[in-house]
């Protein structure tokens, strides 16, 4: 009767501890919430720009209604800001702020605020250059989604910018992003490739070129339309680098091929060159247009063939191969600091041809703050390198230098 | 073989037809009554001593018997009492007997386990047995919950009225490990594999006894039983006469957690009619009626296919949330993949930069909206069953029935989904023949799934009708650029994703909106393979059994008992859940068993061997043996000894299903149609979890071998009863499922790269969800206890404990074990106290220890359940009846058995019981 003694302990043992057992049935049903971090509320963005060296800055924000928007707790954004100084340097004080309408305000502040953080570390430093959206819809009745890009950049020892403009101090933190201080007003670009040619007085020969180029080609596939936003608004993404040589420069270029042109007809150098500037002189880009018109000599020298290999090698890309898309958008500040071989839209064409040489002379104007003083870019024909006379002229869907000397593939 | 058939008919023959009396007859009448209450008492046994002329006390406790010579001794027994001898002088006599309910426990006598009739304290293997009294006296509202709380019984409830047990281990919805045997018939729903029994089997109020061989039983009763073999057998109407009527009115829901307390209504009928010393029939019909348990669990769970784990997260806080009881959120889609790429690289190149950034560049996966349970399921539950049989003794020692069991209703069983099974009806059919030494039985099942349908499916088509997925407007590109467009606007990924889904939800339909329940009954009464969420599931199974008691010829060697059967099934879903849309699917099985018993050393050692074979028309013929011995150590103390053996075909649904279950994942059967089909055998194919070449391996039969040592013993004058087993078992063969992928691209190294990078399986190549075997021994062992002790004034308290262990599991091996490894129950009774004895009480207590739960549905953890049962019942003896509260859940303590399936709360009930016996 052991074994009976031990069972009956045991059922008793069972009995009394399941009335002790207190009956509660742990139910998990519920989802257990991802736990989002605690949210601070200052300093916003908004409150940054109470430092009195961002008055103008701040009149601004206001002005444009997005003093709200960067006070609120939840959402991020990064500002790259100019303080009153940069808006001085850029010819931009508190008056003209004042005096400028809304919407103008407006897009150049939106131009300024990037949706999303960047912290200084997180800044690319790889080429060609990675895009960040601003909040500035150039055309929101085309799409919800279109945005201006800026194109923060850095390198390593030199300097950061966002285009071509330096940022002097970063990593301004607000809970809501991140502030960098930058030294001038960044400018939003207004106007794609191809109508900033059409403005520019002393882009008649290049705007002539690239017109001879597409001659007897269809809309959509000439260089005018990779230029142009015209046909469609998304193409801001296509990231162009145009080297535009000045109307002096392929004046120069012309006057040298139609001189050659005599040349082989018999005629002695010195004449040839002689009637080859009067010709350029006198016919202007027509020589570029019609050439035919003034002589079958001018138009065999001047083929659309050589018109637009002319331009392509003033484009510059990141890639060779059939229908590659440039994808460059090289601010000077972008540029090599030493001498550097970069392709041309012609290596979509011929895909070994050497490209271009460039090279960028930077200033420091404080440690780690940089500008260009000086740039060049050789062609692999020419004899000399062409100076970049006129820098980082900012369009939608492209960044464009004036050179002096029209560059040569062969 | 001829020779031998017209033996076996000869044989039959010569029972039925026997020889009639000529000896001059006398009738005498009599009456029984309980001692105590003075009740009248029906359905006891009178027989005249030394004879086997018998009948039964009908609803009133009055008898009548033919007797051949006076004086006569007539022997009154029943379960429960003291048998008793009461000699009776002259026809005119008319005794009352003073029946007097016995203080020994113990007495029950079982069938089951050697399908032979011996004494519950004799049988050679562990069984549990449950009397229509024990049902009487249970709280439970349905005898079904009485089983739960038998030794080492688990139960998973998916609803209300859709309960599946199980016993060392193996748990789940719809569970193929159990065989559930009613009136001889297999229970089993042929076409979806879950048995039927708390559903369409018999009303409470016509249940004679349940009986329970826990473990490997399929020596004697076939194939299946690897867990279990569940015996419910109906109340003859020759011992069971009159109308009996119960009524239970109860409420539920009453914790207003889940939704508003509700009605629960279970009525049931009962009339059998003894219209001659050869004729009997009965009819039943049991109708419930409520709102049933919902599915409430919202966690997060992160799926591939049928395999998945819960994770933290839920709607608001991700993205790609997909709750456990929450549907139409299963359909997922990587929106950078999808979408947002596709914008970067046409329509806003600027934007592509800033969209590689999203998220980190790793996929940005999101999924629709869904809606609850109880927008989807339908939640009234009804539950009708009617059942008949007429009963003709074609001779004085052999019985023919002719009956029929047929159930319809709605309920909520849970599969790879949860299926809301509506207007489901199934019907029994059966003729038997059955005799002291033989019995012939035919019977089919016929089933019909009407209206059911799947709740995932059809409510993620019901999103894709709403707004469809796909699509330059779909929801993923609606979703994705007001994603996009957020972020731009400097809204945080959180804050986008918010504004993304509430622009994308616009236009949803409100649950319970005319057009929402206008989509959603046309989806849900179109085939799944035609697009929507019905499934059609006509499949029907034929049987014919026969058994025989040699023992009349062989006894001096042994008692010798053989038998056979085929088994038919016709599989018919016309395509919605079997490959069977090229026509129907025929899957013939046949086997044969003998047994054989012998004692020996004066009867102290009782040795059974038995033996079965079977063949099944798509695999190898099994043979499982099974031998026992019981050794009686002293008067009603017993220890007994098994070896057994069982042993499961692939169920119709592991052998043919094909059902896509989301997540391009199809859950297919491992017939060898389907590796021709799909190409596994000709195209690359990897297992999905290692990304290792998939290797064809022959589809078998899984088995177990189970060694049992167990102590019965009754002790203390019979007031104690001791129940005392430990077993170990070992699993071959062991049936599982594993996911295996066709990648799109054939690529392995490009398959595991992307697996790694977080893409969704189900975007690179095709996952099928495959039946497979184990290659190892997959080892089982527990233990259990019992003990009932009869106290006093009729009071009675009894506790049980068991365990069940699962080990040595190859990893990567899912195995629906499911089971806890400890189970309590502790109850206390009293049959009658207090004024007159009228008074009856029950407590029952159960708790169970967490547990694993991994099913095709939901993987996850099972917290411990502690449920309190309770009634208090008042007898009436004049009007012949009960009145009885009782309680289930008393407590109220919301708990669930297995993951994503009911929450089940308390239910209180009034029950009003007439004639039940």
């Amino acid at each position: 009767m052991k074994l009976f003694n031990k069972i009956k302990n045991i059922s008793l043992l069972l009995a009394t501890g399941a009335v002790f057992l207190t009956a509660c049935n742990k139910l998990e049903l519920d989802p257990v919430a991802n736990t989002q971090a605690a949210q601070e509320t200052t300093p916003t963005l908004a409150t940054l720009l109470d430092d009195p060296n961002f008055s103008i800055l701040k009149a601004a924000v206001k002005k444009a209604g997005l003093l709200p928007t960067l006070s609120v707790p939840t959402l991020r954004f990064t500002v790259f800001a100019p303080d009153d100084a940069a808006f001085t340097a850029s010819g931009i004080s508190a008056g003209v702020v004042a005096f400028l309408d809304t919407a103008t305000i407006t897009g150049l502040v939106k131009y300024h605020v990037v949706p999303q953080v960047i912290a200084a570390s997180s800044i690319p430093s790889s080429f060609p250059n990675f895009q960040y959206p601003t909040i500035l819809n150039p055309k929101p009745s085309v799409s919800a989604l279109l945005r201006l890009t800026t194109f923060p950049s850095v390198r390593s020892g030199v300097g950061a910018w966002v285009n071509n403009i330096p940022i002097i101090a970063t990593d301004i933190q607000a809970v809501n992003g991140v502030l960098h201080k930058v030294a001038r007003v960044i400018a939003p670009p207004t106007l794609d490739l191809w109508t900033k040619i059409n403005g520019e007085s002393d882009l008649t020969f290049l705007q002539a070129a690239i017109a001879r180029a597409d001659s007897g080609v269809a809309v959509g596939g000439r260089l005018q339309d990779a230029l142009s936003i015209a046909a469609n608004p998304s193409a801001i993404g296509s990231n162009l680098t145009l080297l535009a040589p000045t109307d002096d420069a392929m004046k120069a270029f012309l006057i040298g091929a139609i001189t050659q042109a005599l040349v082989a007809q018999g005629l002695p150098p010195a004449m040839a060159q002689g009637q080859a500037t009067f010709l350029v002189t006198t016919y202007g880009t027509l020589i570029l247009t019609n050439p035919y018109a003034l002589s079958p000599v001018l138009g065999a020298a001047i083929t659309p063939t050589l018109a637009k290999g002319i331009v392509a090698y003033h484009i510059l890309s990141s890639q060779s191969g059939t229908f590659a898309p440039p994808g460059i958008r090289a601010f000077s500040v972008n540029l090599p600091a030493t001498a550097t071989a970069v392709k041309t839209l012609l290596n979509s064409a011929i895909a070994i041809h050497p490209g271009v040489t460039m090279q960028a002379t930077f200033v420091s104007l404080a440690p780690g703050v940089s500008v260009v003083a000086a740039a060049t870019v050789k062609g692999a024909a020419n004899a000399t390198a062409s100076n970049l006379t006129s820098l980082d002229l900012h369009c939608v869907n492209g960044v464009m230098h004036k050179i002096d000397q029209v560059l040569r593939p062969q | 073989m001829r020779k031998t058939k017209s033996y076996l008919i000869a044989l039959l023959l010569a029972n039925i037809i026997t020889i009639a009396a000529t000896a001059q007859t006398t009738t005498v009448s009599g009456k029984v009554e309980n001692s105590a209450t003075k009740e009248k008492v029906a359905a006891v046994s009178v027989t005249v001593k030394g004879t086997n002329t018998g009948t039964f006390t009908d609803d009133n406790g009055n008898f009548k018997i033919t007797v051949s010579k006076l004086p006569a001794t007539l022997l009154i027994s029943s379960i429960g009492y003291e048998l008793q001898e009461v000699t009776v002088n002259s026809a005119d006599e008319k005794p009352t007997v003073s029946f007097k309910p016995s203080n020994v426990l113990g007495q029950e006598v079982v069938i089951s386990a050697t399908k032979t009739s011996q004494k519950i304290l004799e049988s050679p293997v562990s069984i549990e047995r449950l009397s229509s009294a024990a049902i009487r006296n249970s709280p439970a509202a349905t005898y079904y919950d009485v089983i739960a709380n038998l030794k080492g019984v688990d139960i998973v409830s998916s609803s209300l009225t859709f309960k599946t047990p199980t016993t060392r281990g193996f748990g789940g919805s719809g569970n193929t490990r159990v065989n559930q045997i009613v009136d001889g018939m297999d229970n089993q729903a042929p076409g979806l594999n879950f048995s039927v029994g708390s559903f369409i089997g018999l009303s409470e109020l016509d249940v004679d006894n349940v009986e329970l061989l826990p473990g490997a039983s399929s020596a004697l009763y076939g194939p299946g039983g690897m867990n279990g073999t569940i015996l419910i057998n109906s109340k003859n109407p020759f011992k069971y006469q009159g109308i009996s009527v119960q009524v239970k009115e109860g409420v539920m829901n009453t914790g207003h957690r889940f939704r508003d307390a509700s009605n629960y209504v279970n009525g049931a009928i009962r009339i059998a009619k003894k219209v001659s010393d050869k004729f009997a029939f009965k009819i039943g019909a049991e109708i419930i009626t409520a709102k049933d348990w919902l599915g409430y669990d919202k966690r997060n769970y992160a799926r591939t296919g049928t395999n998945g784990v819960v994770i933290n997260g839920d709607r608001a806080t991700d993205p790609n949330y997909d709750g456990v009881n929450v549907y139409g959120d299963e359909t997922t889609a990587d929106i950078r993949a999808n979408v947002l790429d596709k914008i970067g690289a046409s329509a806003a190149p600027f934007l592509k930069n800033f969209i590689d950034t999203l998220n980190g560049g790793k996929p940005i996966n999101v999924s629709r909206t869904g809606y609850n349970e109880n927008q989807v399921v339908n939640n009234t539950t009804l539950n009708l069953k009617l059942s008949g049989a007429l009963h003709y003794k074609v001779s004085a020692g052999t019985e023919a029935i002719l009956s029929g069991y047929w159930g319809k209703g709605n309920t909520v069983y849970t599969g790879s989904d949860r299926y809301s099974l509506r207007n489901l009806h199934m019907g029994q059919y059966k003729l038997e023949f059955n005799n002291k030494n033989w019995l012939l039985r035919a019977y089919t099942t016929q089933e019909n799934a009407g209206e059911s349908y799947n709740a995932t499916v059809t409510t993620r088509l019901l999103n894709e009708a709403i707004k469809p997925s796909g699509g330059a407007t779909g929801w993923f590109s609606t979703y994705a650029q007001t994603y996009l467009g957020g972020r731009l606007n400097g809204l945080t990924d959180f804050d986008a994703q918010t504004l993304a889904r509430k622009t994308s939800d616009v236009g949803r339909y409100d649950a319970g909106s005319s057009r929402f329940n206008k989509a959603f009954d046309s989806l849900r009464a179109i085939p799944i393979g035609k697009g929507g969420g019905l499934f059609v599931d006509r499949t029907n199974l034929y049987q014919v059994e026969g058994q025989y008691n040699l023992s009349d010829y062989t006894g001096k060697f042994a008692d010798v008992l053989v038998g056979a059967n085929y088994k038919r099934y016709v599989l018919n879903s016309e395509g919605t859940l079997f490959a069977d849309s090229a026509g129907k699917i025929g899957i013939n099985e046949y086997g044969a068993y003998v047994q054989a018993t012998k004692k020996l050393l004066n009867d102290v050692l009782k040795l059974t061997v038995s033996g079965r074979y079977d063949k099944n028309q798509n695999f190898k013929g099994r043979f499982t043996p099974r031998v026992t011995a019981l050794v009686k150590v002293a008067e009603n103390n017993n220890i007994r000894l098994s070896y057994q053996t069982a042993y499961r075909f692939p169920s119709t649904q592991q052998q043919w299903i094909r059902l896509d279950v989301g997540g391009n994942v199809k859950l297919i059967g491992g017939n060898n149609f389907f590796d021709g089909y799909y190409g596994f055998s000709s195209k690359p194919t990897y297992y999905l979890e290692s990304v290792t070449a998939y290797k064809k391996a022959d589809f078998k039969p899984e088995s177990v071998s189970s060694f049992e040592l167990g102590y019965k013993g009754l002790l203390a004058q019979g007031k104690l009863l001791i129940d005392v087993y430990g077993y170990y078992g070992q699993y071959k063969d062991f049936i599982t499922r594993r996911l295996i992928i066709v990648p799109y691209n054939g690529s392995q190294q490009q398959l595991a790269t992307d697996l790694a990078s977080g893409k969704p399986a189900g975007d690179l190549g095709n996952i099928y969800s495959i039946p497979v075997n184990t290659t190892s021994k997959v080892k089982t062992f527990g233990y259990g206890l019992s003990i009932d002790y009869k106290l006093p004034y009729n009071f009675q308290v009894g506790a049980n404990l068991s365990s069940d262990e699962l080990k040595d599991v190859p990893a990567g091996f899912k195995t629906y074990f499911s089971t806890p490894k400890y189970r309590t129950n502790v109850s206390l009774a009293n049959t009658g106290f207090a004024y007159k004895k009228r008074l009856g009480f029950n407590v029952t207590y159960r708790w169970q220890d967490a547990f694993y739960y991994e099913s095709d549905f939901i993987n996850g953890n099972v917290n411990a359940i502690h449920t309190l049962d309770a009634q208090v019942s008042y007898k009436i003896p004049a009007a012949k009846s009960v009145i009885k509260i009782g309680a289930n859940n008393l407590l109220n303590e919301y708990y669930t058995n297995g993951v994503g399936n009911a929450v089940i709360g308390g239910l209180y009930y009034v029950s009003i019981g007439y004639n039940v016996f």
